[in-house]
């Protein structure tokens, strides 16, 4: 999905957490996008996800002006939170049917339906409700659900500090890489530098709500400027830097 | 050094230090504004709805003076005695869960300081009681002499020292207080309100009983006015006295507590360190036993003793491949979709109306749990039976104690506030609160279609009953069966014109709506004001104008409830967010 952010800019109160962001993504790219805390990330993903109605300014998606109300958009993305938004008393199963008939989706494939929750670890959990798992396990099913309905933009708000075992990321890793092979495009928000600057094709960099990089990671891998990126970042909260 | 935690001078110190700080960066600092959180007040939400109770009965109460004024004097007791059961719930909330208490146990604050300041907190939060009560009290007074509002200041603040005294009294005994006792009390507060004189008598000696009622007690005797004057004044003395005997006992009992749960944890840590010494003193033991295998090579020894964590995970494995677990994947039932031909009669009705679409998000409303509507439909008739035999069988002005059963069961059978749906109520997300839907593409008018079918077939469901208490309050007021019926068809026809704003409200409580500050709100909010005005008119002409031609006003009562339904749909999509504030 080609994603075209133009001006979008939020305002909560008197603050505003995201001023005139332009960006433009294109399908089959992992977008990572960085920043501190209060940058505005989460309330880009927010926008992008239908969550926030931006104050100014507009999302496109393949070119089409996207809002709340647009359902076969919106059925053509897919957000994880921080901390993922199911039933307490649903189990993985329904969740996963239930992900399967919202997005209006075809029956999925059991055999790699099981495969993967056996990858995640998440087979002996099949009954279990939410309620009854831990942040990390919550998190990997919803992560399952996002595989199976396989949207063409996910989307997914700081997935490596989500509890999740390092089993759980290298599913996440590896299926944003495949997802992204198939043409998907992933954004996904961190504070691990050195991931970002490793999985991500692309590299945002936000900070008190406006984009300050946006780099193509091939044009800086190799250039030996890699590890630059955690100077950049404290750069842009020193004050007397700014200046 | 003792540091007191809620300085009110450090604190403004360090806003003002920050406030510099964030001008000096150029960027604006978040302050919060004093209507931010609307929904959060629900005491004041409670004060405003019971003042809007106030002056409508007021109005009308005109003709019937005297009934009106001991009606408003019962129904304020029951107000205050509901209120006074709510703070006393909230107030152990705050000692015991709430966010504040969890924080305090992280940081180097006396136990003694927090209890004392959440109960100065409680007290302080009170400081509305009086103003409600004034205007109470001077209603129940005729005149506008100094003594007049003189006896009202002073009976509002002994009620607002008893509302106090009543909160720290009860607070240790809150487990024997039934969860819906409060909401019992204000709904039969409003009851009392509206109450035919057949049903309810001007005053009764079980509603003064109460302690909320004394002031109540006082103010409707024939006493002259300076001996009330001089008994509110001893009253407020005395009052005040117990209120701080109460809270300091309070805090004694409370402080103690947390001191004897320290120590049993304490202890308990000691046993669990002792236990672990006597642990690891084994291990030591075996660790200085002679190894036969020490000189074995390092890769043999990783052959054999994987790491533990290893071992988990290839345990786990061999548990899931092949295991029921993958088999009941591999089966697929879970994809199948619900049953709707053997389920109970109106979830069977809801099945046969709804599209397959609409069934899936019906699925997704209910969060995978259809309600048991039917079930609901039955206890509701057995609550209604219970109070239509009350109803019947008490004297006249007793009968009241009847219309709580009938109050139950319409709450029950009947979905009062557009319905409980699972997928609208409220979630974490990154330190806001969204519903729970906020997430996933859940279209407004498709939700909203599922929801009015969904209530309009348990409606269908509940109007022989509704005929029911038609006849049966004609019987008690002699009036005719047609007339009843004739004005219970009008407000069923009130309820359907309700319905379509009772829809948009369910996504409406999940956004922040009411805390848009933006310029166009300006021209909204005067907008909707004359929206709710022309309904509001509506309904009445439905239910005062006993002519044919009211049906003309349902339909525009629909037409308008119907047109605010999909105003509010086209901004609820394009301008509001589905985020909240922490309440």
């Amino acid at each position: 999905m080609n994603v075209q952010i133009d001006k979008v800019s939020k305002k909560f109160g008197r603050v505003w957490a995201l001023e005139e962001i332009s960006l433009d993504l294109a399908p089959g790219q992992i977008v990572g996008v960085l920043g501190a805390n209060g940058a505005g990330k989460t309330t880009l993903l927010n926008c992008m996800a239908g969550v926030a109605a931006p104050s100014a300014g507009r999302i496109l998606y393949d070119g089409e002006r996207f809002h709340r109300g647009k359902m076969e958009l919106r059925k053509r993305l897919m957000y994880l939170p921080d901390f993922p938004l199911a039933f307490a008393k649903m189990n993985l199963l329904e969740h996963i049917a239930m992900c399967m008939r919202l997005y209006e989706r075809p029956d999925p494939d059991v055999e790699k339906v099981a495969a993967l929750l056996e990858q995640l670890s998440l087979l002996p959990l099949t009954g279990m409700p939410f309620s009854a798992m831990s942040r990390g396990q919550l998190y990997k099913s919803a992560l399952a659900g996002m595989v199976v309905v396989d949207p063409e933009l996910w989307i997914f708000d700081e997935p490596l500090a989500s509890g999740m075992d390092p089993m759980g990321i290298a599913v996440f890793k590896r299926e944003a890489r495949a997802a992204a092979r198939r043409g998907r495009t992933v954004v996904f928000t961190t504070q691990i530098l050195e991931i970002a600057e490793k999985f991500a094709d692309r590299i945002c960099v936000l900070d008190h709500g406006g984009l300050r990089l946006n780099r193509q990671m091939g044009e800086r891998r190799g250039t030996g400027d890699e590890g630059d990126l955690e100077d950049l970042l404290l750069r842009l909260r020193d004050p007397e830097e700014k200046a | 050094m003792r540091v007191r935690l809620y300085d009110a001078g450090l604190v403004g110190r360090l806003r003002k230090a920050a406030g510099e700080r964030a001008r000096e960066s150029g960027k604006k600092g978040y302050r919060k504004r004093w209507w931010g959180n609307a929904r959060a007040k629900s005491r004041s939400n409670f004060l405003l709805v019971y003042l809007g109770f106030v002056v409508i009965r007021l109005v009308a109460a005109r003709a019937e003076q005297s009934t009106g004024m001991e009606l408003l004097a019962g129904s304020a007791s029951l107000a205050f005695a509901g209120l006074a059961l709510q703070r006393t719930k909230q107030l152990r909330q705050a000692l015991t869960r709430s966010f504040e208490r969890v924080h305090s146990y992280f940081y180097p604050v006396s136990e003694e300081e927090f209890v004392e300041r959440t109960l100065f907190q409680a007290a302080t939060n009170s400081w509305w009681i009086p103003i409600v009560g004034l205007g109470i009290f001077r209603a129940l007074q005729s005149g506008n002499s100094f003594e007049v509002w003189t006896l009202a200041g002073l009976a509002a603040i002994a009620e607002m020292l008893v509302v106090i005294g009543l909160v720290f009294g009860l607070e240790q005994h809150i487990e024997i207080i039934p969860r819906w006792l409060p909401w019992g009390l204000f709904a039969m507060a409003a009851l009392w309100f509206f109450t035919p004189q057949t049903y309810a008598q001007g005053e009764q000696a079980w509603v003064n009983a109460l302690p909320t009622g004394w002031v109540n007690l006082v103010m409707r005797s024939a006493w002259p006015a300076d001996v009330k004057m001089g008994v509110l004044g001893g009253m407020v003395v005395v009052f005040a006295a117990a209120a701080w005997q109460l809270s300091k006992r309070l805090r004694t009992v409370f402080v103690r507590q947390f001191q004897r749960s320290l120590e049993a944890e304490l202890e308990s840590h000691s046993m669990d360190i002792e236990g672990q010494e006597d642990q690891s003193s084994e291990a030591w033991r075996v660790s200085e036993q002679p190894e036969a295998d020490v000189d074995e090579p390092e890769e043999a020894w990783e052959a054999v003793q994987p790491l533990p964590i290893q071992a988990t995970w290839q345990k786990q494995r061999i548990q899931t491949i092949g295991s029921q677990w993958g088999e009941e994947v591999l089966r697929g039932e879970w994809l199948r979709r619900g049953d709707w031909s053997h389920a109970p009669a109106i979830e069977r009705t809801i099945g046969w109306w709804l599209t397959e679409k609409e069934k899936d998000t019906l699925w997704f409303l209910v969060g995978g749990r259809l309600p048991e509507w039917s079930n609901a439909w039955k206890n509701s008739v057995i609550a209604l039976a219970a109070g239509i035999l009350l109803v019947v069988s008490l004297p006249a002005g007793w009968k009241f104690a009847g219309l709580i059963p009938i109050l139950i069961s319409i709450g029950m059978g009947l979905p009062v506030a557009g319905g409980t749906w699972a997928a609208t109520s409220p979630a974490w997300i990154s330190g806001k609160i969204t519903p729970l839907y906020g997430i996933y593409p859940l279209p407004y008018g498709q939700a909203s279609r599922v929801m009015a079918k969904v209530n309009l077939t348990r409606t269908l469901a509940w109007l022989p009953l509704v005929a029911v208490l038609a006849v049966v309050n004609a019987k008690i007021e002699n009036g005719s069966v047609a007339g009843a019926l004739w004005l219970a068809a009008r407000g069923v026809l009130l309820w359907f014109a309700w319905m379509p704003i009772a829809i948009a409200g369910k996504f409406s409580k999940g956004t922040n709506d009411t805390t848009l500050t933006r310029a166009r709100q300006i021209i909204l909010v005067p907008l909707v004001i004359l929206v709710v005005s022309v309904m509001v008119v509506l309904w009445a002409v439905i239910l005062i104008v006993d002519r044919p031609e009211v049906l003309i006003g349902a339909v525009a009562a629909l037409g308008a409830s119907i047109g605010v339904w999909a105003a509010y749909g086209w901004w609820y999509n394009r301008q509001v967010d589905l985020l909240r504030d922490r309440e």
